[in-house]
């Protein structure tokens, strides 16, 4: 079973091969997670637009020379991510020419809050929206990827460019100092807002 | 998908592995990882019964559960609206792409004969039909022109500019040789956020300076650029990519100028609307070399100043405001004792 979710070896085999229709249906199954993904680095959303842009254009003018990647989608991630990174570089250059930090973006993290009812509830997100906007941006970003994206350390470490060993501690490293903002009691009284099934196959 | 048929198979997820596992570990693991991310019903029982059976595990599995979900709770950016708009483009770009990567397919000759054909018909076009707006102004005179966006340059003597005749639509280019003073009407609000059609940029010789809204002047004579910024804000794009630095952002007050080894230097002016003095036919200098006199009176008023090689180097110190060469050269004779001969546009300067 294929859903429409999903993008099949298959497919990726006829885009290769220059099929139109494929290439398509590549743009249109990972459109909105790449815009999901690239909100993270950037509020600026031509930027977003043009390393889209940008992305699919390269896919098809070197479809006949690309591999078959295990995950077409963080395949896609991984290269949008590169992109980006090149042109937030090129615009920070000139803001801030003597930063020292190497990460040339803040990954920006924000909170939906319609689903949550009670106060405590209320206090306690606020909690940890603070806590993550306080990690650096690695950190940020692993925590997306780990628990946002469900990804394993295989699949951060490629689209990160980290050995899976570092990938490991840096996710540590974002827990622990969520734990330190952020009691593990604090978190029981959240039990009772769940995604529902529905609203996470729409965001994948 | 792999991971959901294997639910299918065992039915019921096995959470008894999840015995010994502290806080880390159940964020490490990706197959409960995979459980919270579903909520299979399934598996929720089975994750129900696990807690009931193990009652001190509840408590650690609960937390983890929760971060987990909490953290999954973030906004979302579609960009749905967008989608199409942007597909067109892309195919836009790649259809151009392909037209031009077809030329490289026909024979050598036939690529001379194109590519020689291209810079004509490229020639041909430019002249009759993007044609440049040139302004310009003789020695000595000073013209403001209004460009088509509405922004205001005041050319000092000698000096030109040269602008697309289509230059209100989009990018906003000038080419400058000489003297101006740049009165730029800005299309955006957010200086920060500047989209490409919003861009005011004036090409110099060494550098190019794009604007962020703004009174700024420009000398650019012998290959060689001077910026002083009155008000608002620009950029500085060195043109040698050779360079580390290769931008600089100016704020009012900052003057740069051409230095030794080809980069720019960089100093504070205390008094920035000495900078448009020349709008007023004022002649003013600062601390100013007898060289950099002669080569003003050269560069803007079209004299010819003869000027002993071992005197060029003589400054007069202070502050010089006059309204015309002939009190500048009373002033140069009676503060360095020098004998000063002009006739017509001749000045000789000796000992």
């Amino acid at each position: 079973m294929v859903s429409n979710n999903e993008y099949s070896d298959k497919e990726w085999g006829a885009f290769k091969s220059g099929d139109w229709d494929a290439y398509v249906r590549l743009y249109d199954v990972h459109y909105k997670a790449l815009n999901n993904y690239g909100f993270k680095f950037t509020r600026d959303i031509t930027l977003i637009e043009d390393a889209v842009h940008d992305l699919f254009v390269n896919l098809w003018e070197k479809k006949s020379h690309l591999g078959n990647p295990a995950s077409v989608k963080n395949y896609l991630y991984k290269s949008l991510r590169n992109l980006l990174f090149r042109k937030m570089d090129r615009q920070q250059r000139f803001v801030n020419i003597d930063s020292d930090d190497d990460y040339p973006f803040n990954f920006e993290v924000s909170f939906d809050t319609v689903m949550i009812e009670s106060e405590s509830e209320k206090a306690l997100q606020k909690k940890i929206k603070e806590a993550v906007e306080t990690l650096p941006a690695r950190q940020q970003e692993i925590v997306y990827l780990r628990f946002y994206e469900g990804l394993n350390y295989d699949e951060i470490a490629d689209i990160m460019n980290l050995n899976i060993n570092s990938a490991y501690k840096l996710l540590y490293k974002a827990v622990n100092k969520l734990q330190e903002k952020i009691k593990l009691t604090d978190l029981l009284i959240i039990l009772c807002f769940t995604l529902s099934e529905k609203a996470i196959l729409e965001i994948n | 998908m792999r991971v959901y048929r294997e639910y299918y198979i065992i039915l019921y997820m096995d959470f008894s592995k999840y015995i010994s596992y502290s806080f880390e570990d159940f964020l490490n693991d990706d197959s409960f990882l995979s459980f919270v991310k579903a909520q299979k019903t399934s598996d929720l029982e089975a994750w129900d019964a696990f807690k009931a059976e193990y009652p001190e595990r509840k408590k650690i599995a609960e937390t983890a559960f929760n971060a987990i979900v909490a953290f999954r709770n973030q906004d979302t950016f579609f960009n749905e609206d967008a989608q199409s708009k942007i597909f067109d483009r892309i195919s836009a770009t790649i259809v151009k792409q392909k037209s031009a990567s077809k030329v490289f397919k026909l024979p050598f000759y036939f690529k001379v004969a194109a590519a020689f054909a291209l810079i004509f018909l490229s020639v041909f076009i430019y002249n009759n039909f993007l044609n440049k707006e040139i302004q310009k102004t003789d020695f000595g005179k000073i013209r403001t022109v209004i460009l088509p966006d509405g922004s205001e340059v005041t050319l000092n003597g000698n000096s030109k500019i040269t602008y697309a005749k289509n230059f209100n639509k989009g990018l906003r280019e000038v080419w400058i040789n000489g003297e101006a003073l740049f009165k730029v009407k800005h299309l955006n609000i957010d200086t920060n956020n500047i989209k490409p059609g919003e861009k005011f940029i004036v090409h110099c010789s060494d550098v190019n300076i794009e604007v962020l809204g703004t009174v700024f002047n420009v000398r650019d004579r012998h290959e060689k650029t001077s910026i002083g910024l009155v008000s608002g804000k620009i950029r500085i794009d060195y043109k040698d990519l050779s360079k580390v630095k290769k931008q600089f952002i100016m704020v009012p007050g900052d003057f740069v100028k051409y230095a030794e080894g080809k980069s720019l230097s960089h100093q504070k002016l205390q008094d920035p609307e000495r900078l448009t003095a020349w709008t007023g036919h004022q002649l003013v200098f600062k601390d100013a070399t007898l060289e950099e006199i002669s080569l003003l009176l050269v560069d803007d008023l079209g004299y010819n100043v003869r000027l002993d090689d071992k005197l060029s180097k003589l400054k007069i110190e202070g502050e010089i405001n006059v309204n015309n060469v002939n009190d500048l050269i009373k002033i140069l004779k009676t503060t360095l004792h020098l004998n000063i001969e002009t006739e017509n546009k001749n000045i000789t300067i000796e000992e």
